[in-house]
């Protein structure tokens, strides 16, 4: 086995962190039939994943079924987020609920800390027992390496020439390999001057980068410029338009492409491809593969909606996709932020006739909403209806796992025609939006509607109770269920029999606002030694390519960068670039220093190294919105540093 | 004033003036964008446009306005069930002074020939008109008359009445490279349309909408012979004849399209490219103009007319199952 194997199969033998499973698939054969069946919630069914989300969900144990989702009272009581000894409720056995029936809406702190826990220092040994064992390997590698590498004298990977006949042979024109690899292969081939070659590899890597990524179906029968069009509109769409023009001209046009193009095409398609394997990890937990079958999931949701006779739809990437097609759009603002374009899209379809269903605080978009308040404890425990009739009472009252962490403050002046509301506040609060407004708090709602043009809002201020672990519970199942009819009674436009609902929620894990971050957050340790890991496998590798002393041994290779590549991928998927950038150029900051940074730069070749560095802080600080090139702008300094 | 005596000698040329001619139909012809698109194909190809629509979706403007803007002559007969060939191709009448017969013209010599609701006249009407079509020339009396250059017909029929009406057999069909599609505009079209005619617009009075030739005749010679040029691989000549072929092999075809149906797709396949500024046909542009093309040369088995399969969703199954050349394995 070549040294290079050895380094990888070091680190395949390390554990994978929560992040590295990809959840994404359905973990059991999709059979609901009783919305109230256990297999609504499917992540149930799949001991010991994400279980380090579930302490906030425990508490409601109590009042699930007995037989309901064993797999989460094995994590809950295995975890001890739930157990008596510390305080927590739905420890799983019969005195355990019954701790948890008493105190139901004071969860106490242990409870949100799971890395206090003894298990979290156990995952710490155990990962720095990994980081050992990977680190005695690659120096046994790195000794092999140096050992039995063959150097070659030239270019980076064997002449791809095969690929390219295929091209024009029309077999395989996209190969089944990783993008990375096609487009070193690429690069390879520019290097030696087959410039065409280099364009046409490069709109493989780049086709079958999106293809890995889920944003483009390829199939034999559509073309190139089809791959484009159903790429949503972005920068990414642009890049592939960019790429696939310039393969046009050469595999039908039959026209040559000089050296400067194919470079341009080149680095179209890397920043197309290649966030860096160094970002990827440097990327905390809202990176990570989406999870629609975790505690967080909304895998529940849709199989709710849909035994419910919902048309469920997860097909529009851009809120200005919205159409009066779409009745429903449901909307998790703990993972999804629609932005100011998105909003004015969000708006206007509701004007038209749309029902936004919203979890979480809807006022950037909706002026005059209310005030999205952190509460203090309180359960809902009622929801009641100004205006209607006392049957349009929704049958089922939904239950927060802890209670409602927010909730909506009313003002007495407000004049919007709120229809659901939670009871009135015993006393009144004073919120201070801003420095010269000041709100007395007449009323809290916990849900609550409101008409808006020919359509309707139903806002819910606590959007946990869409995740699947909240679906234990037969009554939020009922709720969510019916939360759409609530608009309908609303006087706006109307449902249809089956009314098609947009699902704009995810499956990743919220951070709290008072995270620090991901490198100080416990739960990204995995992250961090993954990231340890792969940057000193990496350091040889690179090393590697400048003189190349073997071919990588893709294969394996792949295995890892495909996880690392699918962290980003996710950030590029959710189109928030921004975000990601500023996350970026955070851990940047902290890591090097400016000094640092500007060194790095001057040693990349950057032209005024200080003005990078400055701009780097300036994104970290969010003075400068910066976005996926930035991030991969910052990786790729660092990294030739 | 329009560039209209600039000659296209390339393709850039190609694509600046067939985004000019379609901008100046498209300002009075509102949302109809595509079939816009697709008539002038016709008429950069070389064919003939078969359009199909409801009344009053703006197929006579559109004919009028691509007039105006070609600078060419514009007539327009209005098929009826008692329309004689002779009204279509002129004839011989005595001309008491000249003590002989003397040729009239038709309305047919003209370059471009609006044919409303050509279903409406009987098949020797149709004949005699669509004979012009395809050999830019008329019979009459035994005397052969050539008809101006260009001679472009663009022919209408309305889908929803059939009462009363001739439909054009399957080779008279063939004659028409092209059958465009028209359907209702979307509302914000519609409103602009209202907002428009509020302001003045007047569909008969093109003058004040300041359609004025964008090319004369030369010009489109000129932009036909660059349209020609256009380079194709043979991978593309390839999907181009699979496409077809698989027209003859598809359940739901009784009758699938001829090889004449193939040469109409690489031609219009042409022009698409060149409204781009390419010298070079990709696949995608072939995809484009199978369903226009093709849609009106195949007669589909009764039990799939039956299942509700058209023409059109036909098509899209045959696109599905031919690879296009180069692309990925599924």
């Amino acid at each position: 086995m070549r040294a290079a194997a050895w380094l990888w199969v070091a680190l395949a033998a390390c554990p994978a962190p929560p992040e590295a499973v990809d959840t994404d698939t359905d973990p059991v054969p999709r059979a609901v039939g009783d919305p109230l069946a256990e297999p609504a919630y499917r992540f149930c069914h799949r001991d010991g994943v994400d279980a380090e989300d579930l302490p906030r969900f425990c508490a409601l144990l109590a009042d699930a079924p007995p037989e309901a989702c064993p797999a989460m009272r094995r994590a809950c009581e295995a975890r001890a987020f739930g157990s008596g000894a510390s305080g927590c409720g739905g420890g799983g056995g019969e005195a355990a609920q019954g701790t948890v029936a008493d105190t139901p809406e004071a969860p106490s702190a242990g409870c949100e800390a799971p890395t206090a826990t003894p298990d979290g220092l156990e995952a710490l040994v155990r990962w720095a027992m990994a980081l050992g064992a990977a680190a005695v390997l690659m120096a046994l590698g790195m000794w092999l390496l140096s050992r039995l590498g063959v150097r070659r004298p030239t270019g980076v990977a064997p002449a791809p020439a095969s690929s390219v006949d295929a091209e024009e042979s029309g077999d395989d024109t996209v190969p089944r390999r990783p993008a990375d690899g096609l487009l070193a292969e690429a690069e390879a081939a520019l290097a030696q001057g087959r410039t065409d070659d280099a364009v046409v590899l490069a709109r493989a890597a780049s086709l079958r980068h999106l293809a890995d990524a889920g944003v483009v179906r390829l199939a034999r029968t559509r073309t190139d410029r089809e791959h484009v069009r159903s790429v949503p509109a972005s920068a990414d769409r642009d890049a592939l338009a960019t790429v696939v023009r310039a393969a046009e001209q050469v595999r039908w046009g039959r026209r040559p492409t000089d050296a400067a193009g194919a470079a341009q095409v080149l680095a179209v398609a890397r920043r197309l491809v290649g966030v860096a394997l160094l970002c990827a990890l440097a990327l905390p937990a809202r990176a990570a593969p989406g999870s629609r079958y975790g505690p967080w999931g909304d895998a529940g949701l849709r199989a709710i909606l849909e035994d419910a006779g919902y048309d469920v739809v997860r097909g529009v990437t851009e809120f200005s996709e919205l159409t009066e097609d779409h009745d429903v759009l449901w909307l998790d603002l703990l993972f999804v932020d629609p932005g100011p374009d998105g909003w004015d899209a969000i708006r206007e379809w509701v004007g038209e006739g749309g029902v936004l269903i919203v979890g979480g605080d809807p006022s950037p978009g909706f002026d005059g909403v209310g005030l999205h308040r952190l509460a203090t404890g309180e359960s809902v425990v009622w929801v009641r209806y100004t205006g209607l009739a006392r049957q349009h009472l929704l049958d089922a009252r939904p239950a927060w796992p802890g209670g409602s962490t927010y909730e909506f403050c009313m003002a007495d002046d407000t004049s919007w025609s709120a229809f659901v509301f939670a009871e009135e506040a015993a006393d009144t609060d004073v919120v201070a939006p801003s420095d010269t407004d000041a709100v007395v708090c007449a009323e809290r709602a916990l849900v609550t509607g409101w008409g808006w043009g020919d359509g309707a809002l139903v806002m819910v201020a606590d959007a946990s109770v869409f995740a699947n672990a909240a679906l234990i519970l037969p009554e939020n199942r009922a709720f969510l269920a019916e939360l759409p009819w609530l608009a309908d009674r609303s006087g706006a436009r109307g449902l249809p029999p089956r009314p098609r609902v947009v699902l704009a929620t995810s499956g990743r894990v919220p951070r709290d606002a008072s995270d620090p971050g991901p490198l100080a957050n416990p739960r990204a340790l995995p992250l961090v030694a993954q990231l340890a890991l792969v940057w000193l496998l990496a350091v040889p590798w690179l090393a590697a390519r400048r003189v190349p002393a073997r071919d990588p041994d893709a294969p394996v290779r792949v295995d890892l960068l495909a996880h690392a590549d699918a962290l980003a991928t996710h950030v590029r998927r959710s189109g928030d670039g921004a975000w990601a950038a500023q996350r970026v150029a955070a851990w940047a900051v902290e890591a090097y220093g400016v000094a640092g940074l500007t060194r790095a730069a001057a040693t990349a070749g950057e032209a005024d190294p200080a003005r990078w560095a400055a701009r780097v802080v300036a994104i970290a600080e969010g003075r400068d919105a910066g976005d996926l090139s930035d991030v991969e702008a910052v990786c790729r300094t660092l990294g030739r540093w | 004033m329009s560039d209209a005596g600039t000659m296209v000698t390339d393709v850039a040329g190609f694509a600046s003036r067939f985004a000019t001619l379609h901008d100046a139909v498209s300002r009075v012809v509102l949302g109809q964008d595509d079939a816009v698109r697709q008539v002038l194909v016709a008429l950069c190809a070389g064919g003939h446009a078969l359009l199909e629509g409801p009344p009053g979706l703006g197929k006579t403007l559109l004919c009028r306005a691509l007039a105006r803007s070609v600078g060419v002559g514009f007539r327009r007969i209005q098929f009826t069930p008692d329309l004689m060939p002779s009204d279509v191709t002129g004839g011989n009448v005595w001309d008491e002074r000249a003590g002989e017969f003397q040729f009239r013209p038709g309305p047919i010599f003209t370059s471009l020939l609006l044919a409303d609701e050509i279903n409406r006249a009987p098949a020797k009407t149709q004949a005699a008109l669509l004979e012009a079509m395809s050999d830019r020339q008329v019979s009459v009396d035994g005397q052969t008359r050539t008809l101006p250059w260009p001679f472009f017909v663009v022919a209408t029929q309305n889908p929803i009445e059939s009462e009363g009406t001739y439909p054009l057999p399957e080779a008279q069909l063939d004659r028409f490279l092209l059958k465009v599609l028209l359907s209702a505009p979307a509302e914000d079209v519609e409103v602009a349309l209202l907002r428009a005619t509020l302001d003045g617009f007047d569909a008969a009075d093109l003058d004040a909408a300041g359609i004025v030739a964008c090319i004369d005749a030369d010009g489109l010679r000129a932009m036909r012979d660059v349209a020609r040029g256009v380079r194709a691989t043979d991978a593309v000549l390839a999907y181009v004849a699979a496409v077809v072929r698989r027209t003859r092999e598809h359940a739901a075809i009784a009758l699938g399209a001829s090889p004449r149906a193939s040469i109409a797709l690489l031609r219009c396949a042409q022009v698409v490219a060149a409204a781009e500024g390419r010298d070079y046909i990709v696949p995608d542009d072939v995809k484009e103009m199978v369903a226009p093309v093709l849609r009106h040369r195949l007669v589909l088995e009764p039990d799939a007319e039956l299942d509700g399969v058209d023409a059109d969703l036909a098509l899209a199954q045959v696109l599905a199952l031919v690879p296009v050349p180069g692309a990925d394995a599924a």
